[in-house]
């Protein structure tokens, strides 16, 4: 079942491309794609009566302490200034390692920049050691900004 | 023991992935929501500037001498022309040319005469939220562009937290209380359309911050030169000097020549009047998405080159298609219908996130009251900015936002969610329903135009969903209290 499940998959994928091109084939493809699973979700849907889902029952919120707001406000700027300068340091290293062109290792750096920026801030937002992390972020940031220029 | 290990690391992770998901998620939610909302609508904002103004001439065909005739007209009209001035050609989508020097806009009659100035408060209103929250431009697109980074943060984290991904592919349970079939339309829909959302994402992400990358690749690469830097990527423009006078019939005529295969969207005169002034034209290329190949003339019409954005490295072609695969604006109509549901669905993900945490808190409160009012009231508030800028000419900015303070008032005044929802749902239905009649009184015979009457329709099936929903709603509620 699987295997013709994949067949099919990789088939009309095949007929995408071939009809429209890579560019455009690829993304009818995911699009159809979509569409068709969601047809296959509503068909197949299970109708129930009453769903009562367990709650948490979680007390008032209580006004933050000042630690929590220090937190917090760390937390954003860490979000936004840290992540994002690790996020493009560690893409344009890696363009400056595996590409040769400098223009095509921008053009890379400029559309993969986003993805290592959210990954930075999946890290950082799931450590326990907040600190610690940030420490090890900025060194690698330092080190990667060396890089660049040696490399 | 080592299992027993391996499966309550995996369940720490879990656990974690899902904290960082909520928390990120409940911190960005309201305005991913009015993003998402905003672009979904966006994505048709060509036929909704025909809407604004229907009463402007139709037309297929326009000649490279009605072009040359709208740029005299043009110079003759303003005193001191500013730097790059287009003239927008027709297409199937929006049938009627356009001249813009970035300052002030007009549209064009067939022969190149200049027509009324473009009047487009509410999808300009639309648009600018979109792209920049109605804040400062940079500040704005730079904050929307974070938003995109956030997305990308909830795809991935979304993705490592759900343990069933595979097992519950097609999973929905449908009806009751509603609450169980919100997390799984949150599930579905986010996994299915992951590549699009990720897309989405990392697109809108790149017009906003990829300035950041800019100024540290200048200082690493280019002796702080950014404008080498982005004609290194984006190919450079040519330098003229002694420039003659201008002839757009002869730059079109030697397009037709350098590449039969592309179709001309716009065509630009950089430094007009000036000894600098060449020719640009842009044009699209079958079965491509990047935005345009751009062919560049002397001001006389010789044939210089292309800026390779087709044919160059495959950075610059990457880059160049980032727009189009953005905006939903390739292929056929069919594409934006499934950009719109897309971008819905993404819509739905942000504010099912949030209702719940909201479902599973276990009380009631404000924060509740606020978030339905919110959700309820920005499509009553961009219904009631369409409304006023039809027959009020109030500025749709003002008008949305006071709309959705308003809602958030008596959302907050009302503290009854079922009574904010009915109220909000039926009061934009209202709204719209005025707005279309009212539109109907206005321009009369000019909503048979076949694009005017398919937006009225579309609005009026709104108006319908919009009704069906607040009933389901009721129904939803009766069985809650049941």
């Amino acid at each position: 079942m699987q295997l013709v499940a994949m067949i099919f998959f990789i088939s009309s994928a095949a007929v995408c491309i071939g009809l429209s091109g890579i560019e455009f084939g690829s993304v009818y493809f995911l699009c159809i794609l979509f569409i068709l699973s969601c047809l296959l979700i509503f068909i197949t849907k299970k109708s129930t009566t009453i769903q009562l889902l367990p709650q948490r029952n979680s007390p008032p919120s209580t006004p933050w302490s000042r630690k929590k707001k220090v937190k917090f406000l760390y937390y954003t700027l860490a979000l936004f200034f840290l992540c994002g300068l690790c996020g493009v340091v560690l893409t344009m290293t890696l363009a400056r390692l595996l590409i040769d062109s400098l223009s095509t290792q921008l053009a890379f750096s400029a559309l993969a920049f986003p993805v290592f920026w959210a990954l930075a801030s999946v890290w950082l937002s799931c450590t326990d050691k907040l600190l610690r992390t940030s420490i090890m972020m900025t060194f690698s940031c330092a080190l990667m900004f060396g890089g660049i220029f040696i490399l | 023991m080592i299992i027993m290990n391996k499966i309550n690391l995996k369940k720490t992770i879990v656990k974690k992935m899902f904290d960082a998901h909520s928390s990120v998620g409940l911190a960005v939610g309201a305005i991913m929501y009015l993003i998402c909302l905003t672009g979904s609508l966006a994505v048709f904002y060509p036929e909704f500037e025909r809407w604004e103004q229907p009463n402007v001439a139709e037309y297929n065909e326009f000649s490279s001498s009605s072009v040359s005739q709208a740029y005299q007209e043009y110079l003759s009209k303003v005193e001191v022309p500013e730097k790059s001035v287009y003239v927008v050609l027709p297409t199937a989508e929006v049938p009627r040319a356009h001249l813009s020097d970035g300052e002030q806009e007009w549209w064009l009659n067939q022969d190149g005469t200049l027509g009324e100035s473009i009047r487009k408060p509410w999808t300009e209103m639309l648009q600018e939220l979109h792209v920049q929250l109605h804040l400062p431009k940079t500040l704005g697109l730079v904050i929307v562009s974070f938003f995109g980074i956030m997305l990308t943060h909830l795809v991935i984290s979304g993705v490592l937290t759900h343990s069933r991904i595979f097992k519950d592919a097609f999973t929905l349970n449908w009806g009751g209380t509603g609450q169980k079939q919100q997390i799984d339309l949150h599930n579905r829909l986010s996994v299915w359309g992951l590549p699009f959302h990720a897309m989405i994402a990392i697109t809108g992400a790149f017009f906003g911050l990829v300035s950041i990358l800019v100024i540290i690749a200048a200082s690493a690469f280019y002796d702080n030169d950014r404008e080498a830097l982005i004609a290194d990527i984006y190919g450079e423009e040519p330098i003229i000097t002694n420039a003659p006078a201008l002839n757009v019939e002869r730059s079109f005529a030697n397009m037709a020549i350098a590449d039969k295969q592309a179709t001309p969207i716009y065509i630009v005169v950089q430094n007009i009047g000036s000894e600098k002034q060449f020719i640009e034209i842009a044009a699209t290329l079958p079965q491509r998405l990047i935005y345009s190949e751009i062919y560049q003339f002397h001001a006389d019409g010789e044939y210089i080159g292309q800026q390779g954005m087709a044919n160059g490295p495959i950075g610059r072609q990457a880059v160049y298609s980032v727009y189009r695969l953005h905006f939903g604006h390739f292929g056929n109509v069919a594409v934006k219908l499934v950009y719109l549901v897309l971008g819905l669905a993404l819509t739905y993900i942000s504010v099912s996130g949030i209702n719940i945490w909201l479902n599973k808190r276990g009380r009631v409160d404000n924060v509740n009251y606020l978030w339905c009012g919110f959700v309820y009231g920005t499509p009553l508030a961009l219904s009631a900015s369409l409304m006023a800028s039809i027959y009020l000419s109030i500025s749709a900015y003002w008008s949305f936002w006071l709309t959705l303070i308003f809602c958030l008032v008596i959302a907050r005044t009302v503290k009854n969610l079922s009574k904010i929802r009915t109220t909000l749902l039926m009061t934009t239905a209202a709204t719209l329903l005025t707005t279309i009649i009212g539109y109907t009184l206005i321009y009369g015979k000019l909503v048979l135009i076949p694009a005017i009457t398919t937006i009225n329709l579309c609005i009026l099936f709104y108006v319908i969903v919009m009704v069906l929903h607040s009933r389901q709603l009721r129904r939803r509620d009766k069985i809650m209290a049941s």
